[in-house]
């Protein structure tokens, strides 16, 4: 709990992170009626995906932030010595990036919706897949990152890396919420969710280790 | 058995005795993708409805096949230096993977190339493809993280944990993409199913695998054995050969 706390605490001391992509995710959907057509006619169709893709980038883009300034200042190394279990500090890892980049995100959704011409019932279950998808997307970013750090590496490797293990969340979320909650994609990303919350810390520890061997 | 598995993971060992299958690799590829190309462009039929352009179906298949039989094998390899940490698995992920992607990029540019005279379009978001298409950078990102890592050791590790999560993400990735095609979209279009193919089309088919197989063995044997030699330039054995 411990690093819990000091994540959330980092987080709430600088918040210019989770603004960064949430002013992100605003600017790219205002682009998209720019781009294509301001006919609320035509947006509509469109907006679950665009969210989600804006989503998806965002987390990506967020991805290395917290991890990269504790492998600069040496944290990381003595979190993987500290008696923690290290799939613990992965997965709290993973939450300090849920927390400040999938949940705002979340809170913004029906903003953006409301820019893309959404009609309400279907910002219900877009919020809905979000809510069990994002999870998934910290978790995975959180990997990249770990595989990532330190390697002094131009910021595109990560979503080259990431982007593919996205897919099956991206195709479950979208058609969740485009075919208005139904069950099977829904039952699925939850067991994705699952899935992913069980296997991936364990998969960061190893990764943790190299990345601190380095 | 252990002594089998331990003298095959020296490099040493491997060098010496894997010299010998290069020429009955090269002579067995050589002949048999020889004769499947002779047979399948040249003596097979045309198909009734595809006409001569079933003729791509020759490389295009055994292209297919073995791209993901090829990921299949760099993952195991993966696997195997993470635990029993083999110089050897870890040379072998890193030569099979650039041979993986070029046999994905091939199946990919083959299915198109074919997609245009039977379909009408290039590219279609088919099930088959899009999860191809994934596989593709799949190989890229384990190449890249690679490249980006440099040759120490560490960075071998990290490439094979991104190879073997990509093996256990690889049937959640088809099957969602499946879900996403079968139940989104009308099939628009599907693999023509060619009920009971006569034995002039699937003998030359096979011939092709076979001689896909035998080369890609041989490619990634040649690499293995390249790379075996960079890396272990200092040590005794490499020594006492170059002074021969």
């Amino acid at each position: 709990m411990m690093l819990l706390r000091r994540e959330l605490k980092i987080m709430l001391r600088s918040p210019a992170g989770a603004i960064q992509s949430l002013m992100f995710a605003v600017l790219v959907i205002a682009l998209f009626p720019l781009a294509i057509t301001p006919d609320p006619s035509q947006l509509e169709p469109l907006g679950v995906g665009l969210i989600w893709v804006v989503t998806l980038l965002a987390c990506l883009l967020a991805a290395d932030k917290s991890l990269l300034s504790d492998y600069a200042d040496g944290s990381l190394e003595q979190m993987v010595l500290s008696d923690y279990p290290l799939w613990w500090v992965c997965l709290v890892k993973s939450i300090a990036h849920w927390v400040s980049c999938g949940l705002p995100l979340l809170l913004m959704a029906p903003l953006l919706a409301a820019m893309l011409a959404m009609p309400s019932e279907r910002v219900v279950w877009l919020m809905a897949s979000l809510i069990l998808g994002s999870p998934i997307l910290s978790l995975f970013c959180t990997l990249g990152a770990m595989l990532t750090v330190g390697l002094n590496q131009s910021s595109a490797l990560l979503p080259i890396l990431i982007a593919p293990f996205l897919v099956p969340t991206l195709i479950l979320g979208t058609q969740w919420a485009t075919t208005g909650g139904e069950a099977f994609y829904g039952y699925m990303l939850a067991a994705l969710l699952c899935l992913s919350l069980v296997t991936l810390p364990f998969a960061m520890a190893v990764v943790a280790k190299i990345a601190v061997s380095r | 058995m252990w002594r089998w598995f331990h003298q095959w993971g020296s490099p040493k060992f491997f060098y010496h005795r894997s010299g010998a299958l290069i020429p009955v690799l090269a002579l067995a590829s050589g002949l048999i993708l020889g004769g499947g190309v002779f047979w399948g462009l040249l003596i097979a039929p045309a198909d009734y409805q595809q006409g001569e352009s079933v003729r791509i179906m020759y490389v295009h298949v055994p292209a297919a096949i073995l791209a993901q039989s090829s990921y299949a094998m760099m993952a195991v390899m993966a696997l195997i230096s993470l635990i029993w940490r083999l110089k050897i698995a870890d040379a072998a992920v890193q030569t099979v993977a650039p041979i993986g992607a070029c046999i994905t990029l091939l199946a990919l540019a083959t299915g198109s190339l074919w997609g245009k005279p039977m379909w009408g379009t290039f590219w279609v978001w088919d099930a088959r493809l899009t999860s191809t298409l994934i596989l593709f950078f799949l190989f890229a990102g384990v190449l890249a993280l690679r490249n980006a890592a440099g040759q120490s050791q560490t960075a071998g590790r990290a490439a094979s944990v991104l190879a073997v999560i990509g093996l256990l993400n690889l049937p959640i990735i088809k099957y969602s993409v499946d879900w996403w095609f079968t139940l989104h979209q009308p099939a628009s279009f599907t693999l023509t199913e060619r009920p009971a193919m006569p034995f002039s089309m699937w003998g030359p088919l096979l011939m092709m695998v076979v001689g896909f197989y035998a080369w890609f063995f041989l490619a990634w044997l040649i690499r293995l054995r390249h790379e075996l030699v960079k890396r272990e330039v200092r040590s005794d054995w490499v020594q006492q050969m170059m002074k021969q």
